[in-house]
């Protein structure tokens, strides 16, 4: 909206709600001005005759109500403020909901300071027709299964189930998305101007085997005499089933409990583990007692992290002040293009665990093309700048 | 929040929430379906309770509502600045609830009740905006006849009040702790991938 429609629009609802018939009137016939003003060209008719409509049954049934247990007097009265103050909001709100678009709310948030909000609504207008189609496709979906043309009023709940986790996943992408893209605006890295050394990235499921991997990396590594330290989290297990898990130091070999399994309506951080100080301290010291110039091993990095929690203020300050030269991360790989940008990272090896017996050599590669380039990585293995891995 | 996630759940929950008020709000408010309202605040209970588990930042509950007022102004029909506000009232609640109780399933059943108890008392609110004190007082007697009528003496009006308002806080109780059971099958069909 411009200027003056937006001005006397808003002199018109705060003078229809005063509690005189003259500022009613003024009220609304400045909302009538309003509509003239937003809608020169193409007055709304059908929308002003539905305001009037509704103005005028509202304000026939209040004149009743108030006749009859009031007095007839009374009211007429107060039938007329009911029409005046309703008319005058209907119009108002009409031609604002007419005029007022997408890209107006998004300047008023920039104006406001306020662009994240602003880039809030605009990703909520977008993903709009997106989920849209997901509701359809998930009400055809039970109507098929359950052999029927119309879902089952107790399909209901299986639908809402549906819809959210569409509505999580494409939440996740849009996340992905704008961290790929480093939305100034949506997005502040943490790391600052802090330079970044090249990052050795080994991604893969949770439960795929990177702790060993980089366990097993670490030790030839180790033994072929880098300047190591660091920390990897190997899993704790009873009776085949993970419990938790450990930090392991790499330069020490001193262990401590990091987390424990106490289910999602216990868990913490919306996990289903119980995290233990020991576990971050021993952590903390595993990665801030590192030569300068060295090879950082982290593992791993997570959804806390990415929050700004767990190892994150840790590995923050081993990052600039002990400046490693490389640094080796274990992460999910949905996770990773989020962690490139939180870490402004530039020089990045991605090295899938699903490799197999190649992603060890891979990795023991990657680390030795970082410390001396020119080193070639086997097959499989991605080596690049983070915009081409992007 | 410096964390990118809560804006980007926000808006799409805020999203779904803000779909579902347009199309299916807009029809029941058309059709003049009774208790409307109270089902488009359950909606708004179990969009606001999921994104919560998902994802329990601190704000974010609120900031769905704002991006669901904000969708409710293209809905049809012109008049929305009382369901803005309900969706805003009812996002606020939701927020204070969570927040005190730590995202659980407290929060959740104490938010539902909430919500859904603001539903009858925010649409009251507006009656007294739109008609005036006078008005209000006028409606209020009305009711007051009509209730001694039907043999019901005293202050009927504020009792039917009360006891609208107990029921739709019962019955958001009731929507809190199942969108806290939707929300937590929710968590598991992602966390398993399916």
């Amino acid at each position: 909206m411009k200027r003056l429609p937006l001005l006397t629009a808003v002199v018109a609802l705060v003078a229809a709600l005063l509690p005189s018939l003259p500022a009613q009137l003024l009220g609304l016939a400045l909302a009538g001005a309003t509509v003239l003003l937003a809608e020169p060209r193409s007055f709304p008719t059908r929308a002003v005759l539905h305001s009037v409509l509704l103005a005028a049954t509202a304000a026939g049934a209040t004149t009743l109500a108030v006749a009859w247990s009031m007095g007839p007097q009374r009211g007429a009265h107060v039938g007329l403020t009911v029409f005046l103050r309703l008319l005058a909001l209907l119009l108002v709100t009409t031609v604002a909901s007419r005029r007022l678009d997408a890209d107006d709310l998004h300047l008023l948030a920039a104006r406001l300071h306020l662009p994240r909000l602003g880039l809030a609504l605009g990703l909520a207008l977008n993903s709009l027709p997106h989920l849209a189609e997901a509701g359809r496709d998930a009400w055809i979906a039970l109507a098929v299964r359950s052999r029927r043309r119309r879902p089952r009023l107790r399909h209901l709940p299986r639908l809402a189930e549906v819809l959210l986790a569409h509505t999580a996943r494409i939440a996740e992408e849009a996340t992905a998305a704008a961290a790929l893209r480093g939305h100034s605006q949506l997005f502040r890295p943490l790391l600052g101007a802090t330079p970044v050394p090249p990052v050795v990235a080994v991604v893969g499921r949770s439960g795929t085997g990177k702790t060993p991997l980089l366990l097993r990396c670490a030790t030839v590594l180790a033994e072929r005499g880098y300047p190591l330290y660091g920390f990897v989290q190997p899993a704790l297990s009873e009776n085949g089933q993970k419990v938790g898990f450990e930090v392991l130091d790499l330069r020490t070999g001193r262990r401590a409990l990091l987390a424990r399994r106490v289910g999602l309506e216990h868990g913490q951080h919306g996990t289903q583990f119980q995290f233990e100080r020991e576990g971050f301290a021993l952590a903390r010291a595993a990665v801030e007692a590192g030569p300068p110039r060295g090879l950082l091993v982290v593992d791993e990095l997570g959804p806390v992290e990415l929050r700004g929690g767990g190892h994150w203020p840790a590995v923050h300050r081993a990052l600039s002040r002990r400046a490693p030269a490389v640094v080796v991360i274990g992460l999910r790989r949905h996770l990773l293009a989020a962690f490139l940008a939180e870490l402004g990272a530039e020089a990045v090896t991605v090295v899938d665990v699903g490799m197999g017996d190649a992603a060890e050599a891979a990795v023991l590669q990657a680390v030795t093309a970082a410390f001396s380039s020119g080193v070639e990585l086997p097959p499989g293995c991605t080596r690049g700048n983070r915009t081409e891995l992007e | 929040m410096r964390d990118i996630r809560p804006w980007t759940y926000a808006a799409l929950f805020g999203s779904l929430w803000g779909a579902v008020e347009l199309s299916l709000g807009t029809v029941l408010s058309a059709a003049r379906i009774p208790f409307a309202g109270l089902l488009m605040a359950a909606v708004g209970v179990l969009c606001l309770v999921t994104a919560r588990r998902l994802y329990p930042a601190v704000g974010m509950s609120l900031l769905m509502g704002v991006v669901a007022a904000f969708l409710k102004v293209f809905s049809l029909g012109g008049f929305v600045i009382g369901p803005m506000t309900g969706i805003l009232a009812e996002a606020t609640v939701v927020e204070l609830a969570m927040t005190a109780t730590g995202s659980t399933a407290a929060g959740a059943i104490t938010g539902g009740a909430l919500a859904l108890a603001t539903a009858p008392l925010q649409q009251l609110l507006w009656v007294l905006v739109v008609v005036g004190g006078e008005g209000a007082a006028g409606w209020a007697r009305v009711l007051s006849r009509v209730a001694a009528l039907f043999g019901w003496r005293g202050s009927a009006t504020l009792q039917l009040v009360l006891a609208f308002t107990g029921a739709a806080a019962l019955a958001g109780a009731v929507a809190g702790a199942f969108s806290w059971r939707v929300a937590g099958r929710v968590t598991r069909r992602l966390r398993g991938g399916t």
